[in-house]
């Protein structure tokens, strides 16, 4: 989840907040409760009330603080669900290498996030218009 | 500071031959009812509020990243077990960053099977300083089995953020 000053770009990134990442390489992924996403056929929800993240402020800077973020993030559909990905016939460490069907969504997310000495709160919703957004079933390694 | 906008020599690289494989039967998808050809014309019932639980679950095995990603071009974050799903010749709002395609796996954990969504969202947040900042923010959930660390087939859900 990341700041910037306003209209400045990527070069003003002012706050990155992530759960980290693990020793073994997962990404920014954090354990969540399993009552805060659900999915059905239309629509998809994730809700996060003060997940413990830490913020680097820029990417990369090897620095951070505590922080803690809350979302509700929203999906629609607004395909039907479609094939994606190509199974075990990709290799392993290739971006296809899963199966799945996904519907094509429209997204909102209403984001707040605090640490010692900055909060943030919503303003409009965030969306995702300006680039993309699917929610559906998947798998991958072993379940391939 | 390099910032993600080096991902993007990286992420280049990883575009993706689409050759989409069915699933050939329903995946372990909680309240999914399978492909359907029409949207639900019903108001959709609200999903149940989570209960007022903050922060982490209880601890379980750690899932394991996707063997994949890409050289972050950061000595100070190495490579990183990410692709990014996106339309081809899309970038997101204020990094850039280009997709890599939609034949690209969203999950950043592997040997896991449920149900998964991914958006990159922006607009404004506004900070307690008063400043409207820029926001942008590459959102994924997942929810399912998954073959944790200690080698156990597991039930959990995780975020990335």
């Amino acid at each position: 989840m990341d700041l910037f000053t306003p209209g400045a770009g990527a070069a003003g990134q002012v706050h990155d907040l992530t759960p980290g990442v693990l020793p073994n390489g997962v990404f920014w992924t954090s354990a969540i409760p399993v009552n805060s996403f659900h999915v059905g056929p239309n629509r998809a929800q994730l809700r996060l009330r003060r997940l413990p993240v830490c913020d680097s402020f820029f990417f990369g800077s090897g620095e951070g603080v505590s922080a803690q973020v809350s979302c509700n993030v929203k999906w629609e559909a607004t395909t039907n669900r479609q094939d994606r990905g190509e199974g075990s016939s990709a290799a392993p460490d290739t971006p296809g290498a899963f199966t799945g069907k996904f519907s094509d969504a429209n997204c909102t997310a209403r984001v707040r996030g605090r640490e010692t000495g900055f909060a943030f709160k919503p303003n409009d919703p965030l969306d995702a218009s300006g680039f993309y957004a699917n929610f559906g079933e998947q798998r991958n390694g072993v379940f391939l | 500071m390099i910032g993600r906008r080096g991902l993007i020599a990286g992420g280049s690289a990883a575009a993706v031959a689409a050759a989409a494989v069915g699933l050939g039967g329903s995946a372990l998808a909680e309240e999914d009812h399978g492909s359907s050809n029409q949207p639900n014309p019903k108001p959709p019932e609200p999903f149940p509020k989570p209960k007022k639980h903050c922060g982490l679950p209880p601890v379980k095995s750690a899932p394991k990243p996707i063997p994949g990603g890409i050289d972050s071009g950061d000595p100070n974050v190495g490579f990183i077990h990410w692709w990014l799903p996106g339309p081809d010749g899309s970038t997101t709002q204020i990094l850039e960053i280009p997709g890599f395609g939609l034949d690209v796996d969203p999950s950043t954990i592997t040997d896991f099977q449920g149900v998964s969504a991914f958006a990159v969202v922006a607009g404004t947040v506004r900070g307690s300083d008063g400043v409207d900042y820029d926001c942008e923010f590459d959102v994924r959930a997942m929810k399912g089995n998954y073959v944790g660390e200690d080698g156990q087939k597991r039930f959990g859900a995780f975020a990335f953020l």
